[in-house]
């Protein structure tokens, strides 16, 4: 609750009226919720594989993804349009970059599908939404999984595979969380709540 | 972007894995394939067709279920050591593997052999029978193969050869090669020194192609049996479908098995499930002891003997054994302790067999 309220409510802003913006603030909650279920989704599909709960684990774990980042494009959206807007495009990029992976691959996998393809290319959109920290989590989480790997006998690849998707899908959620909690009003504060459109 | 929210939302949602011995509306297996074997497959139409497909391309199956070799102690088997591995078709050396672990000497000259049976996965057939492709039939790529020295017999000859019971249904076709004496397809046996009774299929929910589960029932010679069924799940369903199911296959894969078996207990005895003594093993395709599908059917199997702890495909715990004694009571027969073990050849399949004893009751 207390990351929810802090991506909602962004430190300045609180106490603060502000221009807030109706319809980047509802395409950043849905970018952000897609955002957040994709990864979500990939960084608990191997953890949740070992429990018995295993794909109702991968649902809550995207649920609870997918209402931080909402909460968080929710904030960015209504609050700084224009980062909303780079971070779309960004999230655009990815999932072109990543159709366009996932098509290359279609002749060297087996039962290859198109939307094994749209698959990667909507991860790639969740990941172009936070590159950063997606960058930072899966080369954060990839060292310190190969490092448990070589040194604590029984982990093995699949538990460095594990902290490495883990890491990408923490990056993902803390950059739209700073994101949100860093965004600023681009104009003067202005006397009274309105709703911009 | 709402409907990508939404679908992976609800992904880990388990889709239906219930079965049904109804196949009205099959158009594969054709009625007249296997008419002695019990039949289950999934309820849900969606599976249905996408078996069919898969299906279509491969021959009928195989029931040869007295041995021609009878083991040595026949007319009063008391204990049945039970062999578990994924042939990798043509790949794993199966003739060798028979003589070196169940010490038998095939050929001209055939030797008795304590009593055993072997449940496979990947054992591949060739022949005339196997149908050729039509324009909707599903044909898999050809098992992955190791290069070996020797022959590259099929399940089929190799049982003659040996004398052994078999039981052979095939999932797939294993490629699209036609051959000069035919064509080949791929699934589950059961070959063994002692008569196999009551073979029975099921077909697992449709992920990412055509999996199987195959039983039969051994007895023992006090009147005892035990029920042993060879499994093959799938190893990873297409992306699209492992991201919005939860990586949900294998679960799906498990739970049908389960409830089939609950069924053909109910359908063999008046409503009763639990019955008979079982033991399922095969090549689960997990990469982890704690997997989720494991987990279940460790719950449907409470006396499963404790996992290895070590690497049966790679470094991976792929293969499995599973047990239950039934409601048999004390007078039923059990896994004897310290029997369960990888074994240290793979005989050149990407597979290590596993081997357990399972001793009848009085």
């Amino acid at each position: 609750m207390l990351t929810l309220g802090l991506v909602v409510f962004p430190p300045g802003q609180a106490t603060a009226q502000v221009d807030w913006h109706l319809w980047p603030s509802v395409g950043g909650a849905a970018l952000g919720a897609a955002s957040g279920a994709v990864v979500g989704s990939l960084g608990s599909i191997l953890p949740c594989n070992d429990t018995y709960a295993g794909p109702h684990c991968v649902r809550w774990v995207a649920v609870g993804a997918a209402v931080v980042g909402a909460a968080a494009g929710l904030a960015v959206g209504g609050v700084e349009p224009d980062r909303m807007g780079a971070m779309a495009v960004g999230g655009g990029v990815g999932l072109a970059a990543g159709t366009v992976v996932g098509l290359a691959l279609t002749p060297f996998i087996e039962r290859w599908a198109p939307e094994d393809a749209l698959a990667v290319g909507i991860v790639g959109g969740a990941i172009g939404t936070a590159p950063i920290g997606a960058a930072i989590g899966f080369g954060a989480g990839a060292v310190v999984g190969l490092a448990v790997w070589q040194t604590v006998p029984g982990f093995g690849s699949p538990g460095a595979a594990t902290v490495a998707l883990g890491g990408l899908a923490a990056g993902v959620l803390v950059e739209w969380v700073i994101r949100a909690a860093s965004a600023e009003q681009s104009e003067p504060v202005s006397v009274g709540f309105r709703v911009a459109f | 972007m709402a409907l990508v929210t939404a679908a992976l939302s609800v992904g880990g949602c388990i889709a239906s894995y219930r079965t049904t011995a109804d196949l009205a509306d099959r158009a594969c297996p054709p009625a007249h394939a296997a008419p002695a074997m019990g039949w289950y497959a999934p309820a849900a139409v969606r599976d249905r067709g996408a078996l069919d497909a898969w299906c279509a391309g491969v021959g009928p199956s195989v029931l040869d279920t007295l041995p021609a070799t009878r083991a040595t102690t026949l007319g009063g088997v008391e204990a049945l050591r039970v062999l578990v591995w994924n042939v990798s078709a043509g790949g794993g050396d199966l003739l060798g593997f028979l003589e070196s672990e169940a010490g038998l000497r095939c050929g001209p000259t055939r030797a008795s052999a304590p009593p055993f049976v072997l449940l496979a996965q990947e054992a591949y057939r060739r022949s005339g029978e196997v149908p050729p492709a039509r324009s909707r039939t599903r044909v898999s790529a050809p098992a992955a193969e190791r290069e070996r020295a020797g022959p590259r017999a099929d399940v089929t000859t190799i049982a003659a050869r040996c004398g052994l019971a078999l039981v052979y249904v095939p999932a797939v076709r294993n490629g699209g090669a036609e051959f000069p004496d035919g064509r080949e397809d791929r699934g589950n046996a059961l070959l063994a020194n002692v008569p196999l009774h009551d073979p029975i299929v099921i077909e697992l929910p449709a992920e990412d192609s055509r999996r199987l589960v195959i039983a039969a029932t051994i007895r023992g010679g006090t009147g005892d049996s035990l029920r042993v069924m060879s499994l093959h799940f799938t190893l990873l369903p297409k992306l699209w479908r492992n991201l919005t199911t939860g990586n949900a296959a294998r679960v799906r894969h498990a739970l049908g098995m389960i409830d089939a078996l609950e069924r053909l207990e109910a359908d063999r005895s008046d409503g009763a499930v639990g019955q008979s003594a079982t033991l399922a093993a095969g090549d689960a395709n997990t990469w982890s002891d704690d997997d989720a599908a494991l987990q279940r059917l460790r719950l449907a199997f409470p006396d499963s003997p404790a996992p290895l702890g070590e690497g049966t495909r790679g470094p991976f715990p792929a293969d499995h054994v599973f047990f239950r004694r039934g409601n048999t009571g004390l007078r039923g027969g059990g896994l004897l302790e310290g029997t369960y073990r990888r074994l240290p050849s793979d005989y050149n399949s990407d597979h290590h067999p596993l081997v357990i004893t399972y001793r009848f009751g009085r």
